[in-house]
């Protein structure tokens, strides 16, 4: 051994984070594929490892004309299984929801993969959503599991206003169709 | 002659405060693999800024006294050493102190915005540089509304991943300024053909500019004898301290450039209506320097140059390709790794694992590793690739480290089976 040397604490292990649940989300992501001619989407990503997602949200339709809007989100992306698996965990646990009941979820699960909230053992779990608190003994990957939430609070909060309701701003937009930059194009020179 | 590889560690006091009881409880020391992003420190290294903090420190340029007297004799010595480290015939008189390799290139292309670029001229880059070598550029293109071309490689695997010299000859077209490249890439680790390009980049009077940031510690011939105009390189790679760069300049280079930065000790004279620049390196150093760093890079020079630039190369390529070799051997591995045999690192991937998860779980070996774009997004594009897994080889790594990557690798593809 080398001399002088200093035997560091213990590496956390890795099966919290890698719990069965989330290794599962991420190789059988929910609510995974682009939808056509949703209302509301946002680009997110972790721009220093590439871990890219689009979120995808709808207004489900409701019968009672008054009633707050509940959202439906769907996802595309990229990235390593514990950013994948925390969209695809998100997208079921919110969908369905009234824009602020999401609000409160997305508070709650920051909680979670922060370490913040209690720690629930893996066969106490009530939502998947849970299994994310092995993440909080690895700093450098919570930005992995917080990248759809802050997505979906970014989204939520362009759209709606404190109340839940669609801001009369907000421009509700047509088929995703690619934002129009105004920035100058650059003149790119290639060999085909 | 001096140690290499395992034996040097003991002169890295790193290692020894980085040995990790693991999870399944067995001690394992610190596998870097890490060191084309940053190098770790000789204690010699780590000695001389000590000593120079304690001893002789002082701001330079500006004092009558004597400590500010020792401290301009050791931060222009400093200078001289990197002279002299980058070949003979080039003078102490040539080298600007700056914070790092992305300091210099953004020094060149805010500068040459301004002096060399019009509409109709042309920025020829590589499509797989380091985005410092990239964005600069890009956005100079954009500032100068001029044209920027982008030389492809040759394929996306094995000995296809190799800059594609024929493009290049076509992309430099008579209206070209600026060729700007990297001697050695930070992700494939290939050696690009830098004679070839400045040549082409020559026949038609433009300037070349080659980021040493990955090839200082490996190689000692003297860009400038290749027609290079300016390199650039930072000492947190070469076994030195972070927060010190170096650009230099052909001498007609340094005259035209004008500063990035404006303040102390950069003007010749100011007044209310107007400042005037001083000559010289100055020029281009406003404000106080890394004093303390320049003294700790030129300790780490001689450090480097100790163990010999070739030597470390030799021992680092064939570890790389010992790496490589094994490496292949593992179900569902992919690698991005030219196999010339002279690439000090290999970036790779494994077909069911992202790379962020496989870094994660080598770490839980005390493997250390970075997973990423490796701040080359078009190029890992290129590849068709999110990301990437990359061990790049320095002088005090070894086959221990080999073993214990590979060990590891293996565990983790079975882990997240
Ligand atoms: C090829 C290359 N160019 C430029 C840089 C940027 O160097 P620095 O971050 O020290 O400015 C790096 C290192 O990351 C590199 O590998």
């Amino acid at each position: 051994m080398l001399q002088g040397s200093e035997i560091n604490k213990e590496t956390p292990n890795l099966g919290e984070l890698y719990q069965e649940i989330i290794v599962e989300h991420s190789k059988r992501p929910r609510c995974k594929g682009r939808v056509e001619g949703c209302q509301f989407c946002q680009e997110g990503k972790n721009p220093l490892c590439g871990d890219n997602i689009t979120l995808y949200c709808q207004l489900q339709s409701s019968p009672q004309t008054n009633a707050l809007p509940r959202i439906m989100v769907n996802f595309e992306g990229s990235g390593c299984s514990i950013s994948q698996a925390s969209t695809s965990m998100m997208c079921q646990a919110v969908s369905n929801k009234t824009v602020n009941e999401a609000r409160a979820q997305i508070s709650k699960v920051e909680g979670i993969y922060t370490g913040r909230a209690e720690q629930k053992s893996e066969d106490d779990l009530e939502e998947d959503v849970e299994a994310l608190h092995g993440v909080s003994k690895f700093p450098v990957r919570i930005k992995c599991a917080a990248l759809p939430w802050k997505t979906l609070e970014l989204l939520l909060n362009e759209n709606f206003d404190e109340n839940g309701l669609q801001r009369p701003e907000s421009l509700s937009c047509k088929l995703n169709e690619p934002c129009g930059s105004k920035a100058r194009k650059l003149k790119v020179i290639t060999t085909d | 002659m001096k140690k290499i590889g395992a034996s040097l560690r003991l002169e890295f006091p790193v290692f020894a405060h980085n040995v990790r009881r693991c999870a399944d409880g067995v001690e394992r020391p610190l596998c870097y693999l890490d060191s084309a992003v940053s190098t770790h420190k000789p204690q010699k290294v780590i000695d001389k800024i000590v000593e120079f903090m304690s001893r002789d420190y002082g701001s330079v340029h500006r004092g009558a006294y004597q400590l500010s007297v020792r401290a301009s004799d050791q931060y222009e010595a400093a200078r001289a050493r990197v002279a002299r480290f980058i070949g003979s015939g080039v003078r102490a008189e040539q080298v600007v102190f700056t914070r790092g390799t992305t300091e210099s290139l953004n020094l060149l292309a805010h500068g040459l915005t301004e002096t060399r670029l019009t509409a109709d001229k042309r920025i020829v880059i590589p499509a797989i540089e380091h985005h410092a070598n990239f964005v600069p550029w890009q956005q100079a293109a954009l500032k100068a509304d001029c044209e920027i071309a982008y030389i492809p490689m040759c394929g996306t695997s094995g000995s296809d991943l190799r800059l594609d010299l024929n493009a290049a000859a076509k992309l430099i077209t008579p209206n070209t300024s600026i060729v700007s490249l990297a001697h050695v890439g930070n992700v494939l680790g290939q050696i690009n053909p830098v004679q070839d390009i400045a040549a082409l980049a020559k026949r038609v009077g433009a300037l070349v500019i080659l980021d040493c940031a990955q090839s200082m510690t490996c190689f000692s011939e003297n860009p400038f004898d290749w027609g290079v105009d300016a390199i650039a390189f930072s000492g947190h790679k070469l076994y030195g301290p972070t927060g010190i760069g170096v650009l230099v300049l052909r001498p007609e280079l340094l005259t035209e450039l004008p500063p990035l930065l404006t303040g102390g000790g950069m003007i010749s004279n100011v007044t209310l209506e107007e400042s005037t620049w001083t000559t010289g390196t100055a020029k281009l150093e406003a404000g106080t320097p890394p004093i303390t760093e320049a003294v700790g890079l030129a300790a780490a020079l001689d450090w480097l140059d100790d163990v010999g630039r070739s030597r470390i190369h030799e021992h680092a390529s064939s570890l790389a390709s010992k790496f490589a070799e094994k490496l292949e051997k593992i179900p569902g591995i992919q690698l991005f790794y030219p196999g010339t045999g002279n690439e000090t690192i290999v970036s790779f991937r494994h077909a069911a694992l992202h790379a962020h998860d496989l870094a994660t779980i080598l770490d839980g070996s005390n493997v250390a590793m970075r997973a990423g774009h490796h701040c080359a997004w078009p190029l890992v594009r290129q590849l068709g690739v999110d990301a990437l897994v990359r061990a790049s080889f320095a002088a005090y790594s070894d086959e221990d480290d080999i073993e214990q990557a590979i060990e590891a690798i293996k565990e983790a593809t079975y882990l997240l089976k």
